[in-house]
């Protein structure tokens, strides 16, 4: 038996069909790239989202960790000289403020200066020269100023965590100085608190 | 989580309070040091792999706590980020000079200290 040959028309039909075949799988091979091209969008979309998510919980932690340090160094300051430095600390390293000023208000309305940093007495008083003036409370009352009289050059003004450190200042800075004082005054009475 | 360790060197304790906080909440493990000789002692004596390096401390500053890890042999390879109050191109100048591989402006951010932290120890 000998093999048939194909004939030209066949061997046409034949490669047609394949070709048939070859454009339906490149057909499906692009709707498949389509929707992979698709998918893979929206995960980078996805993936951005929580990259943005993530950056705006670290900025948060952040924050969060100033504040939570801040109100920390107050309360574990022992005497009222830890409580100063906290203060200073917490001005000069968490705000980025390089000459500051603790005051204390006096009877007659007047700022005696109790700590600070590049601030002499030459200061004290001018409350009017100051950036940022944070009043300490205690009890429903002002007794005292923080006053912030310049940021570190590279600071570029006051910032939403700084409001809030004021925050924390103006409600504990005072009352901290004043259990720091209550411990000194127990200290000497050989009492203690 | 992380079990890379990072020394923290800040006469502060509030930044040091802030520092660890951030740091400790990404994963990694803590040691801190209070002045500059004690960072070389903790350094030398635990090697950790990467050192947070405030500028101005009691007995070594920044500056010469670097340059005197720089030429030990245990401690040479140490990663070092120094912590600067100024942002003057002076003071940068003399941070790397002494050998930091990077810097970080006072007042810290959270976010950036973690980027820094991150693009030397890996995530």
């Amino acid at each position: 038996m000998g093999m048939r040959v194909e004939s030209a028309e066949e061997r046409l039909v034949r490669l047609e069909e394949q070709v048939e075949l070859w454009r339906a799988e490149h057909d499906h091979q692009s709707e498949r790239e389509q929707e992979l091209r698709h998918r893979l969008s929206a995960q980078t979309a996805d993936n951005r989202h929580c990259a943005e998510q993530l950056a705006a919980a670290e900025q948060r932690i952040g924050h969060l960790a100033k504040l939570q340090a801040a109100v920390h160094q107050l309360h574990e300051a022992a005497m009222p000289v830890d409580v100063l430095t906290a203060i200073k600390e917490i001005v000069a390293n968490l705000i980025g403020c390089e000459e500051m000023g603790i005051y204390a208000r006096r009877p007659d309305g007047g700022l005696t200066l109790l700590d600070g940093i590049g601030v002499d007495d030459e200061h004290a008083g001018t409350e009017e020269t100051a950036i940022v003036s944070v009043p300490m409370h205690l009890n429903n009352r002002v007794v005292g100023v923080i006053a912030l009289f310049k940021l570190l050059p590279q600071k570029n003004g006051i910032e939403a965590v700084d409001r809030e450190l004021f925050a924390v200042l103006s409600t504990h800075a005072a009352r901290a100085l004043h259990h720091a004082g209550l411990r000194a005054w127990a200290r000497n009475q050989g009492v203690s608190l | 989580m992380s079990n890379k360790r990072i020394l923290l060197a800040d006469d502060s304790v509030t930044a040091l309070t802030m520092h660890r906080m951030i740091l400790a909440g990404a994963g990694y493990e803590m040691l801190t040091a209070q002045d500059g000789q004690e960072a070389i002692e903790l350094a030398t004596a635990e090697q950790p792999d990467l050192i947070l390096m405030d500028v101005v401390m009691p007995r070594k500053t920044g500056f010469e706590a670097t340059r005197f890890l720089r030429k030990q042999e245990a401690t040479k390879s140490i990663p070092v980020i120094m912590v600067t109050t100024r942002a003057e191109p002076k003071i940068l100048e003399i941070c790397f000079q002494c050998g930091c591989n990077d810097y970080i402006n006072k007042p810290v951010d959270g976010a950036v200290l973690l980027a820094k932290v991150r693009s030397i120890l890996g995530n």
